[in-house]
C-alpha cells in the first residue's frame, strides 16, 4: 500500500505520468518514469488471492488488465505494473486512480457495479458484461455482451505468440514472446488439473491479454507484447500451493511497460473480444 | 464535417491533364483513395523512370497514408537510405542525398552479383513485412557496401545527373549499407526512443568511418525516432568530432519537418499533430544559447503546427458539428457502424485539441469544440436508454471523447 505520507506526492506524480484528456492514449513524457520510480513498488509477491486481485477489463489504456482488489475497508484498489518495468506492482486506491488516470466511463461503472462484492474472475466478468450491455464501452462491446456467454480460452494465444516469433523485428521480442507463451502453457496445464473455480483464478488475466493480441494490428505487436509481458498474470502464494500449480512460480519476465501501447478504442475492441471470444 | 474521410472536394477535371505540371497539380489534389490507386499503378510498372516524379508533391501524405508497397530488390537495397532519397531535380552535391533516379541503375548493377536467390524470396512480399527486411538486409547491405561497382554505373545517364555524381551517391550509399543492419534495428526501435543502450554501439561503429558517416546515419534514423533529442545526444556524447555532426543532422531533421495537417483525413491529421507535438516537445530540450537558429525554427514550427491544428479544428468542429449532432439526435436509426465512425471523428478532434493545448492554443481549441459539447449536454436528458436511434450511452460516450471522462461523468450524474 502507499504510505499515507507519500500519498499526495505519489498522486501528483501519477497525474503527471498519466496526463491525458478525453479519449486519447495516455501521454507519458520522458521525465515521468523516473519520477514514478522515486516511489518504491508497493507489492512484490501477493500472498493471497485477495492481495493479488483480479485482472479487470478496463478500457483506459493505462489501466487495461490492471488488477482490481479490495483494500482493508473493502474500498477498491488498482494494482498496476510499473511503467518503467521495475519489479513489483503499484497499488492505487480507486480515488487516486480516478485522479491520476481519468478512467473511462465504462471503467468507473465497472468499479461502481462491483461495489463491495467479493471479487473473483467470475464476478468481475459478470460486472463487465453488465456494464457493456449498458453501452458505455461502445456498441461493439454491447453486441458482444448481448451474444451468448462463452468462457474465454486463452490457449490459442500461446500458439499465436509462437507463430509471431519469426515476424518479431527484434531478438528480445522473440525471447519475450517465447517466455510468455511458456508461462501461459504452464497456466493452461495447471488449470487443466484444477476444479473450475481454481482454474478461473489460474487463468485469470490471460484471456484479456489474448483478446488484446487478437484485436491488435501487426504494426503494434511489439508494443502489445511488451505490455503483455509487463502485465503477465502473477500467481499468489496460496495459488502456488494448489495441486499442479507449483510450476506457475518463478520470477515473471521483467519488461518496461509503455503506456502508449494501445488506444481506448483498441482496449474496447479487446473487451468485446474478451466478452465474446471466438 | 469530414468525419474521418479523406479530402472531399476535388476540382472537376474537364480534360485529361497533359503536361507534367498539370499531372503534378492533379496528383497534389487527388483524394487519399485516388492517391493509393496511383501508387498501385506506379508500383506495377516494370520501369517507373520519370513517372516517379508524379509522387513528388504527395510524398509527405504518403508517409501518413502508408499505402502497401511491394518489397522489390531495388527497394530493399535503398530502404535504409530512404530518408536521404530526393527527386533528381532536388539533388545537390555534398548534401548526403541520393536521387531517386539513381536507384534503378545502382540496383541493376549490383543485383547480378548480390541478389542470387533473393529475388525469389522477395516475390509477393510487401513493405509491411518489416520483420523480414532485417534478415534480408543483413545479407544484402554489407555485401553491397563491399561491392566494387564501375563509376558511373551502366545506365547512369538516365538519372539526369552528371557522371561525377555517381561516385558521391555510391559513397553515400555505402556509408549506410556498411552499418545497414544496426541502423535498421535503431529504426525498428524508434518508437521506444530508440534506447540509448541500443543506439550507442551502432553509432560508435558508424563514427569509426568519420563524422560525415555519422551525420548520414543519423539522418536515416532521426525521422523514425520518438525522441530524436536522445538519439542525437547519444551520438554527440561519443566524442571524436561526433557532436558537430550530430548537431547538423538534428538541424537538418528539424528543417525538414512539415507542419501541415490539412492534406489527409481527420484521423491521419490527428496522428500527425500528435507526432509533431511530441517531437517539438522533445526537441525543445536540445535548445541552448548556442542554438539560436534552432530555437527560432522550433518556435516557428510550434506556431505553424498550432495554427494547423486550429484550422483543422475550426473546419471540422464548431457550429457545423453541433448542428450535425443535433440532426443525429433526431434520426430514427443510427447504425453501429455510423456510431463507430462518429466516435472515431471525436477521437480525432480531441487529439487535435490536445495537440493544440500542448502548443499553447488551448483556449481557441476548446472554443472550437464547445458548441458540440454543449449540444451533447443539452440533448442528454431527453435521450432514451434503448432504441434504434441515438441513445443516452452513445451521447455520453461522444461527450467522454470530446470533453473527457470527468466531465462526462458529471453530466451522467446530473439529474435529467
Amino acid at each position: 500500500m502507499l504510505r499515507p505520507t507519500d500519498a499526495r506526492a505519489q498522486r501528483a506524480a501519477l497525474k503527471r505520468i498519466f496526463t491525458r484528456r478525453g479519449h486519447g492514449a495516455a501521454v507519458m513524457t520522458r521525465l515521468d518514469t523516473p519520477t514514478l520510480d522515486r516511489f518504491a513498488a508497493a507489492l512484490l509477491q501477493p500472498a493471497t488471492l485477495a492481495e493479488r486481485g483480479v485482472h479487470a477489463p478496463f478500457t483506459t489504456p493505462a489501466l487495461f488488465a490492471a488488477r482490481l482488489r479490495q483494500g482493508p475497508t473493502h474500498a477498491a484498489e488498482v494494482v498496476m505494473a510499473s511503467p518503467s518495468g521495475r519489479r513489483g506492482w503499484l497499488v492505487l486506491p480507486w480515488p487516486a486512480a480516478l485522479d491520476a488516470c481519468q478512467p473511462s466511463l465504462a471503467d468507473r461503472a465497472l468499479v461502481a457495479r462491483l461495489g463491495r462484492e467479493a471479487l473473483s474472475p467470475d464476478t468481475v466478468r459478470a460486472a463487465a458484461r453488465a456494464v457493456a450491455l449498458d453501452g458505455l464501452a461502445g456498441r461493439r462491446a454491447r453486441r458482444a455482451a448481448a451474444s451468448a456467454a462463452a468462457t474465454p480460452a486463452p490457449v490459442r494465444f500461446a500458439q499465436a505468440l509462437l507463430d509471431w516469433c519469426p515476424e518479431a523485428p527484434l531478438e528480445e521480442d522473440r525471447r519475450a514472446a517465447t517466455t510468455l507463451a511458456a508461462r501461459l502453457g504452464a497456466a493452461v496445464g495447471a488449470a487443466a488439473q484444477s476444479e473450475a473455480t481454481r482454474a478461473a483464478w489460474v487463468l485469470d488475466g490471460w484471456a484479456l491479454l489474448a483478446a488484446l493480441w487478437q484485436v491488435g494490428e501487426a504494426e503494434h505487436r511489439p508494443a502489445l507484447l511488451r505490455r503483455s509481458v509487463a502485465l503477465c498474470p502473477l500467481p499468489s502464494e496460496d495459488m502456488l500451493a494448489w495441486p499442479g500449480c507449483a510450476a506457475l512460480g518463478g520470477s515473471p519476465p521483467a519488461a518496461g511497460a509503455p503506456l502508449r501501447f494501445a488506444t481506448q478504442a483498441q482496449c474496447e475492441r479487446a473487451l468485446a473480444a474478451w466478452l465474446s471470444p471466438r | 464535417m469530414r468525419a474521418g474521410a479523406g479530402r472531399l472536394a476535388v476540382a472537376p477535371v474537364t480534360r485529361a491533364p497533359e503536361t507534367l505540371r498539370e499531372l503534378l497539380s492533379a496528383t497534389a489534389q487527388a483524394s487519399d483513395s485516388q492517391l493509393m490507386k496511383l501508387v498501385r499503378t506506379l508500383d506495377a510498372m516494370p520501369r517507373r523512370g520519370s513517372a516517379d516524379d508524379l509522387l513528388r508533391p504527395v510524398r509527405p501524405r504518403l508517409r501518413t497514408l502508408q499505402p502497401p508497397r511491394p518489397l522489390t530488390l531495388s527497394r530493399l537495397f535503398f530502404l535504409p537510405l530512404d530518408p536521404l532519397l530526393v527527386s533528381p531535380c532536388d539533388w545537390r552535391p555534398r548534401r548526403g542525398q541520393v536521387p531517386r533516379s539513381a536507384i534503378a541503375p545502382i540496383a541493376a548493377a549490383a543485383a547480378p552479383v548480390l541478389a542470387a536467390g533473393l529475388q525469389a524470396e522477395l516475390a509477393g512480399l510487401s513493405l509491411d513485412a518489416l520483420h523480414l527486411v532485417a534478415g534480408l538486409g543483413r545479407r544484402l547491405w554489407p555485401a553491397a557496401a563491399a561491392l566494387d561497382l564501375p563509376v558511373p554505373v551502366p545506365g547512369w545517364k538516365d538519372t539526369g545527373l552528371p557522371a561525377a555524381a555517381c561516385a558521391e551517391v555510391l559513397s553515400t550509399s555505402r556509408a549506410i549499407w556498411r552499418h545497414g543492419a544496426g541502423l535498421w534495428r535503431l529504426r525498428m526501435e524508434g518508437p521506444q526512443g530508440p534506447p540509448e543502450a541500443s543506439a550507442r554501439p551502432v553509432l560508435q561503429g558508424v563514427l569509426a568511418d568519420g563524422g560525415e558517416a555519422l551525420g548520414l546515419a543519423l539522418a536515416t534514423v532521426l525521422p523514425f525516432a520518438a525522441q530524436p533529442s536522445r538519439l542525437a545526444g547519444a551520438a554527440a556524447a561519443l566524442g571524436g568530432g561526433a557532436a558537430p555532426a550530430a548537431d547538423r543532422a538534428l538541424d537538418s531533421f528539424i528543417a525538414a519537418l512539415d507542419p501541415g495537417l490539412e492534406a489527409s483525413g481527420l484521423a491521419a491529421g490527428a496522428r500527425s499533430a500528435e507526432r509533431l507535438t511530441a517531437l517539438i516537445e522533445d526537441l525543445a530540450v536540445t535548445v541552448s544559447p548556442a542554438h539560436a537558429a534552432r530555437a527560432q525554427r522550433l518556435h516557428g514550427l510550434r506556431q505553424a503546427v498550432g495554427q494547423s491544428c486550429l484550422r483543422r479544428l475550426e473546419a471540422e468542429a464548431g457550429p457545423t458539428l453541433a448542428a450535425a449532432l443535433d440532426g443525429l439526435a433526431a434520426a430514427p436509426e443510427i447504425t453501429d457502424a455510423a456510431m463507430e465512425t462518429l466516435e472515431a471523428s471525436m477521437v480525432g478532434l480531441r487529439a487535435l485539441a490536445d495537440a493544440a493545448r500542448r502548443l499553447d492554443r488551448a483556449v481557441v481549441a476548446e472554443a472550437a469544440l464547445r458548441p458540440a459539447i454543449a449540444a451533447l449536454g443539452t440533448m442528454l436528458p431527453r435521450l432514451p436508454d434503448s432504441g434504434t436511434g441515438l441513445r443516452r450511452a452513445d451521447a455520453l460516450r461522444l461527450l467522454e471523447l470530446l470533453d473527457g471522462p470527468d466531465r462526462a461523468a458529471e453530466c451522467q450524474r446530473a439529474p435529467g
